[in-house]
C-alpha cells in the first residue's frame, strides 16, 4: 500500500515535470486530467470507506472530467492558438523545477522532524505542486495556461492537505473544490471576454498598443 | 439573529435577479441595506444567540467591522441607486479610451452587491478559521463581477489581475488553515473554532503556528492589499464604479484584515506575538513606503485614493503588530479610513462624472463645475491626509505615539516619511483639481442629493470620532485590545 | 575461490548476451513491419549480414588514415566490456569489481569517441555534421543515464553493477527508472524519436551518416555492436523492473530476462511506429526531462535510505 501511495506522489512530480516541458495547451490540459486521476485515488489508499469512494468520485468527476471539459471548451471557443508561449524556455523551466524538487525535498526533510507520521515524499510533492503552478501562472503569457497553473496550485494545496495524515476535514476539501469549480467558472468567462475584446488570451499584451487606444494613464 | 444579517443580503440579491425594472431593484437594494443596518447595530444592544454550532458569532471586532460594513453599505447603495438610474438614461459614463462599451446586466449587478454584502457580513461574524476562509473567499467572487460593471478593455484587465492574484492568496490561506490543523492536532484535535485555539494555544506545536502565520500574512495580506501584493488594488479600485471603489477599499479590506487579525491573536496568546508582530510592523511599514513612492508619480485621482489605501492598511497592520494599547488605535483607524475612503470613492464618482476624466491634470475648477462635490472632495483629501479634525489624526497620532514610547525611533521615522510624502502629493493633486477655470464644458451632469448626502453623512461621522470618541466606544474597542496584553 | 559453477554462472548472461543480440533488432524491425502491414525481414537477418560482411573485404579511402581502421575495433571491445560488467546473473557478473559501474559507463563513452574520431577522419562533412550531433546530444544522455545509475547505486547501497539492481528499490524508483533508461536507450541507440535508422538521407541522420564510409568487415564489427549496446541497455531496464531472484535456477533466471528484453524491444517498435522524428532541440528537451527523471528517482532514493 506504502508503495502505491509513493507511486502517486511520484506520479504527481512527473506529471509537473511534463507540464513544465508541455508545449501544447491540449498537453497541459491532459496533464491536469492525468492530476485529478491521481488526487482521486489517495482517499482510496488511505483507507476505503464509504464516505472516501463517495469523495473520491467527487474529485474524480470534478478534477479528471469536468475540469478538463470545461478548459478543452473554453479553448475551443477561443479558438487561440494552441502554443504555451512561454516567458521563460522549456528547458530553463525543467531545470527551474528540478532545483524547486531539490528545495521543497529539503523543506519537507525539516518539517518531518516537527511533526512525524506524516509522508514527506507526499510534502514534497505537494510543495513542489505549488510551486510548479506558481511558476505556470508568472511564466506563461496566455490566460488560459494561467487558469491551468492555478488549478495545479489548488490540487498540490489538496496534496498537502491529504499528506499531511490530517483526519478527514470535509470542510476544507470541500472547500478546495468549491473554490476550483468557481474560480474555473468565473475565469472561463473573463478568458472569453479577453478574446472577444483582444483577439487574443495574451494577458501580458492587454495594456499595450490595441487599436484606437492610448497608452494608459502613468 | 445572525443568519438574519447573513442571509437576508444574499436572499434579497437573489431576488433582484429576478426582479424586472431598475425602481423595484434599486427599491431592494436600499431597504435590505437598510435593514441589515439596522438588524446589525440592533444586535450590539440584543445579545444574539451562537449559529451553526458556534461556527457563526458576533465578537467585539467582528461586530464593530460589521457596523461600520453596513453603514458604509447603506451609503453606497443610495449612491448606487442613483448611479444605476443615471447610467441607465441613456448616458454613457465617461471612458478614457473613447471606446463604446456595455455595462453588465443591472440583475446581475445589484445581485453581486447584495451577495457581496452576505459574504461580507459572513467574514465579520466567522468564529471558525474555515467559515472564515470560506467568506474571504465568497467576497472575491461575488465583488469581481461588480469590478468589472463597465465592460472596457482596462476594466477587464484589471477584474483578471483581482481574480488572479487573490485567488493565490487565498490558496495561500488555505495552506495556512491547513498548518493551523498541523500544529493544533494535539492541543485541540484538528479544530478550527477561534475560541478552541485561542483556548488550547499554549501547547500548540510554535514552529509550525510561525509557518502558518507567514501563509496567513500573505494570503490574507493580498486581500488586504499589503506591499508588495497589492498589485490587483490600484487596478481594480480604479477600474470600478465609484461606489463599488468605495466597498472594496472601506469593507472589503477590512473584512480581510480581520482575517489576519484573528491569526495574529491566536499567535499572541501562543506565545510567538512577537514574532507575528514584528512581520506585521515590517509588511505595514514596507506599505506604507511603497505606497507613497506610487503615490507621487500617481496622475489618476482614483489610483491615487487607491494607494491612500494601501498605506493606510500598511499602518494598520502596523499597529495590530504593535498589540497592548495600539490594538484600541488600530481598530479606530479602521473605522475612520473606512468612512473616510468610502466617502472619498463616492465622491470621486461624482468628480468623474462632473469632469469627465480620471487625470488629475485635466480636472481643473472643481469648485465652480461642481461646487458641493468640490468642497466634499477637498475636505476629503485633507481628512484621509489625517489633518485635525479628522478621526485620522486621532489614531494615527495615538498609533505613532505607541511605536515612540516603545522607543522603536527608526520604525516612527519609516513611517512619517511617507505620511508626511503622501500629505504632499495628495494636497498638490488636490490643489490642481480644486481651483482654476473648468477646462471642457459641463458634461450635463448635475449633482443631486443622493449623490451628496450619503458622503457627507460618512465624512461628518468621521470629524465627529475625531472631536470625541463616546465612552461606551472606548470601552468597546478597549474589550479588543484586552487579548493583546503586553 | 570460484569454483567452475559459479563461473559458468556469472559467464552465462554475457554468452547469451552475445549470441542473441542480433535477435533482437530483428524484434524490432518486425514489429515495425508489423504495424506498417507489411511481412518484414527475417528475425534472423542481421546475422546474415554480419556474416555476409565478414566474407568481403573493406575498402578504404585515402583520405583515412589509422584511426578511421582501428575505431571499429575499438568500439566493438569496449562494448563489450561495458556488457560484460552489465550482463547481470543473480550472484554475479562476468566482471565485477566495486566501482565497475564507472569504467562501464566510461567504456560506453569510449565507443563513441572512437566512431566519432573515425568520422572526424574521414574529412567529409556529412560524417562531421554526424560526429556534432552525437556529441551534441552525448552530455545529455550521458548526464541522465549517470545519475540513474547513482540513483541505483544509493538505492541499494552498492558501488558494484552486480549487487546494485539485485537489492529491493522501492517501486516508484524502479519505475522512473525504467522511463528515464528508455529514454535514453532510445537516443542512444538512434531510435525513432531522436534519430531515424531508416532514412538514408544524410541530412537527418546522427549515427547512420558517422559509418558511412565504413565498409566490410567493419561495417560487420559496427552492426555488432549496435546490436550490443541496444541488448545491454535493454536489460538494463528490464532489471530495473523486474526484480532479480523470481525463479530458482539461471536458466529460468534468463529466459524471463530475454522475455522482458523482447517485450522492451517490441516496446521500441511501438514508439518507432507511431511516433515521427522530434525537432532536433526537442531531443535535447526529452534527455533533460529523462535527467530529471532520474534526479528524482535519486531524491527519492536519499530521502529513502536517510
Amino acid at each position: 500500500m506504502m508503495d502505491w501511495l509513493q507511486t502517486v506522489f511520484v506520479v504527481m512530480i512527473v506529471a509537473d515535470f511534463a507540464l513544465l516541458a508541455s508545449s501544447r495547451i491540449a498537453g497541459c490540459i491532459n496533464i491536469l486530467a492525468l492530476q485529478g486521476v491521481m488526487l482521486s485515488v489517495l482517499p482510496l489508499l488511505n483507507h476505503a470507506s464509504v464516505s472516501n469512494i463517495f469523495f473520491a468520485s467527487l474529485i474524480f468527476s470534478i478534477k479528471a472530467l469536468v475540469f478538463p471539459f470545461l478548459l478543452r471548451r473554453a479553448l475551443k471557443m477561443v479558438n487561440a492558438k494552441r502554443e504555451v508561449e512561454p516567458l521563460v524556455g522549456y528547458s530553463a523551466s525543467i531545470l527551474i523545477g528540478l532545483a524547486a524538487l531539490i528545495f521543497s525535498f529539503w523543506l519537507s526533510g525539516r518539517m518531518g522532524s516537527f511533526s512525524p507520521g506524516m509522508a514527506i515524499l507526499g510534502v514534497s510533492a505537494s510543495v513542489f505542486t505549488m510551486f510548479t503552478g506558481l511558476f505556470v501562472i508568472v511564466s506563461r503569457v496566455k490566460a488560459i495556461t494561467q487558469v491551468v497553473g492555478y488549478v495545479v496550485f489548488e490540487n498540490g494545496i489538496y496534496l498537502l492537505g491529504s499528506s499531511l495524515m490530517l483526519e478527514q476535514n470535509m470542510l476544507v476539501e470541500l472547500g478546495v473544490i468549491l473554490d476550483l469549480l468557481v474560480f474555473v467558472l468565473l475565469s472561463g468567462i473573463v478568458v472569453f471576454h479577453i478574446n472577444r475584446e483582444f483577439d487574443h488570451i495574451d494577458t501580458d499584451s492587454m495594456d499595450g498598443d490595441g487599436p484606437g487606444r492610448e497608452v494608459p494613464l502613468r | 439573529m445572525i443568519f438574519a444579517i447573513v442571509l437576508i443580503p444574499m436572499l434579497a440579491g437573489a431576488a433582484s435577479y429576478f426582479v424586472k425594472g431598475d425602481r423595484s431593484r434599486n427599491t431592494i437594494l436600499v431597504s435590505t441595506a437598510f435593514l441589515h443596518l439596522v438588524l446589525s447595530v440592533g444586535s450590539l444592544f440584543f445579545a444574539s444567540a451562537p449559529a451553526l454550532g458556534g461556527m457563526l458569532r458576533f465578537d467585539e471586532a467582528g461586530h464593530l467591522f460589521l457596523c461600520t460594513m453596513s453603514l458604509l453599505f447603506l451609503c453606497a447603495s443610495i449612491y448606487a441607486a442613483s448611479y444605476i438610474r443615471f447610467e441607465g438614461a441613456a448616458h454613457r459614463a465617461p471612458d478614457d479610451d473613447g471606446f463604446i462599451f456595455a455595462d453588465s446586466p443591472k440583475n446581475l449587478f445589484t445581485a453581486c452587491l447584495l451577495f457581496f454584502c452576505g459574504a461580507m457580513s459572513l467574514v465579520c461574524a466567522a468564529q471558525h478559521l474555515g467559515v472564515l476562509w470560506i467568506g474571504i473567499e465568497a467576497t472575491t467572487f461575488a465583488s469581481a463581477p461588480l469590478v468589472y460593471y463597465h465592460h472596457s478593455r482596462r476594466s477587464l484587465q484589471a477584474v483578471w489581475k483581482y481574480v488572479m492574484i487573490c485567488s493565490v492568496g487565498i490558496g495561500f490561506s488555505l495552506i495556512g488553515n491547513l498548518l493551523v490543523m498541523v500544529a493544533f492536532s494535539d492541543a485541540a484535535k484538528g479544530s478550527l473554532f477561534i475560541s478552541d485555539l485561542l483556548g488550547s494555544a499554549a501547547s500548540a506545536n510554535a514552529d509550525i503556528l510561525m509557518a502558518a502565520f507567514v501563509f496567513f500574512l500573505v494570503g490574507y495580506g493580498t486581500k488586504t492589499g499589503l506591499a508588495p501584493m497589492h498589485s490587483w488594488l490600484p487596478a481594480a479600485h480604479g477600474e470600478s464604479p465609484a461606489f463599488v471603489s468605495s466597498l472594496l477599499s472601506g469593507a472589503l479590506l477590512n473584512c480581510a484584515f480581520l482575517g489576519i487579525f484573528r491569526v495574529h491573536g491566536i499567535c499572541w496568546s501562543a506565545g510567538i506575538g512577537s514574532f507575528s508582530g514584528g512581520l506585521m510592523i515590517f509588511m505595514g511599514l514596507l506599505s506604507a513606503l511603497v505606497a507613497a513612492f506610487f503615490m507621487i508619480a500617481q496622475r489618476d485621482y482614483k489610483r491615487m485614493l487607491a494607494y491612500s489605501s494601501v498605506e493606510h492598511m500598511g499602518m494598520a497592520v502596523l499597529g495590530a503588530g504593535l498589540g497592548g494599547p495600539a490594538i484600541v488605535a488600530t481598530m479606530l483607524h479602521m473605522i475612520n479610513h473606512s468612512l473616510t475612503k468610502g466617502m472619498l470613492f463616492l465622491v470621486s464618482g461624482n468628480v468623474l462624472s462632473a469632469s469627465g476624466t480620471r487625470r488629475i491634470g485635466e480636472v481643473k475648477g472643481l469648485f465652480k463645475l461642481s461646487p458641493a462635490s468640490g468642497v466634499l472632495w477637498f475636505a476629503g483629501i485633507l481628512a484621509i491626509c489625517g489633518t485635525p479634525p479628522s478621526g485620522l489624526f486621532v489614531s494615527e497620532f495615538l498609533i505613532l505615539r505607541e511605536v515612540f514610547s516603545r522607543g522603536m525611533y527608526l520604525s516612527g521615522a519609516l513611517i512619517l516619511i511617507p505620511l508626511l510624502l503622501i500629505f504632499g502629493a495628495m494636497s498638490r493633486a488636490v490643489m490642481e483639481m480644486f481651483f482654476g477655470e473648468p477646462s471642457r464644458g459641463g458634461s450635463g451632469w448635475r449633482e443631486s442629493a443622493s449623490t451628496i448626502l450619503p458622503p457627507l453623512l460618512l465624512l461628518l461621522v468621521s470629524i465627529f470620532l475625531g472631536l470625541h470618541l463616546p465612552a461606551p466606544l472606548l470601552a468597546f474597542l478597549g474589550k479588543i485590545g484586552g487579548g493583546f496584553k503586553l | 575461490m570460484a569454483d567452475t559453477n559459479t563461473i559458468a554462472v556469472d559467464v552465462f548472461p554475457l554468452l547469451c548476451g552475445l549470441v542473441l543480440a542480433p535477435f533482437i533488432i530483428g524484434v524490432v524491425n518486425r514489429t515495425k513491419a508489423f504495424f506498417a502491414g507489411r511481412n518484414g525481414q527475417p528475425l534472423l537477418q542481421l546475422y546474415f549480414d554480419i556474416f555476409k560482411l565478414l566474407r568481403k573485404g573493406a575498402v578504404f579511402s585515402r583520405s583515412t588514415t589509422w584511426v578511421f581502421r582501428l575505431a571499429p575495433a575499438v568500439s566493438l571491445a569496449s562494448t563489450v566490456s561495458a556488457l560484460a560488467i552489465f550482463s547481470l546473473s543473480p550472484e554475479g557478473a562476468a566482471l565485477s569489481f566495486p566501482g565497475d559501474i564507472v569504467l562501464a559507463v566510461y567504456m560506453l563513452a569510449l565507443a563513441r569517441f572512437a566512431t566519432v574520431l573515425s568520422a572526424l577522419d574521414t574529412g567529409s562533412s556529412f560524417e562531421g555534421m554526424g560526429a556534432s550531433r552525437e556529441v551534441m546530444l552525448a552530455p545529455f544522455a550521458e548526464a541522465a543515464f549517470f545519475i540513474l545509475i547513482l540513483a541505483a547505486a544509493v538505492a541499494s547501497r552498492s558501488m558494484s553493477a552486480a549487487t546494485m539492481f539485485a537489492a529491493a528499490i522501492p517501486l516508484p524508483v524502479r519505475i522512473l527508472m525504467f522511463v528515464s533508461l528508455f529514454i535514453v536507450l532510445l537516443v542512444e541507440n538512434c531510435r525513432v524519436p531522436a534519430d531515424d535508422p531508416n532514412t538514408h538521407l544524410e541530412l537527418t541522420m546522427i549515427h547512420e551518416v558517422m559509418v558511412l564510409d565504413n565498409s566490410g568487415p567493419d561495417l560487420g564489427m559496427i552492426f555488432y555492436a549496435a546490436s550490443l549496446k541496444l541488448w545491454l541497455f535493454a536489460s538494463l531496464a528490464v532489471c530495473c523492473i523486474m526484480p532479480a531472484g523470481l525463479t530458482g535456477g539461471i536458466i529460468g533466471e534468463m529466459a524471463l530476462r530475454v522475455a522482458g528484453i523482447i517485450c522492451v524491444c517490441i516496446l521500441v517498435g511501438v514508439v518507432e511506429s507511431v511516433m515521427a522524428r522530434f525537432r532536433f532541440d526537442k531531443v535535447r528537451r526529452m534527455l533533460v526531462f529523462a535527467s530529471v527523471l532520474s534526479s528524482l528517482a535519486l531524491l527519492i532514493a536519499v530521502g529513502v535510505s536517510a
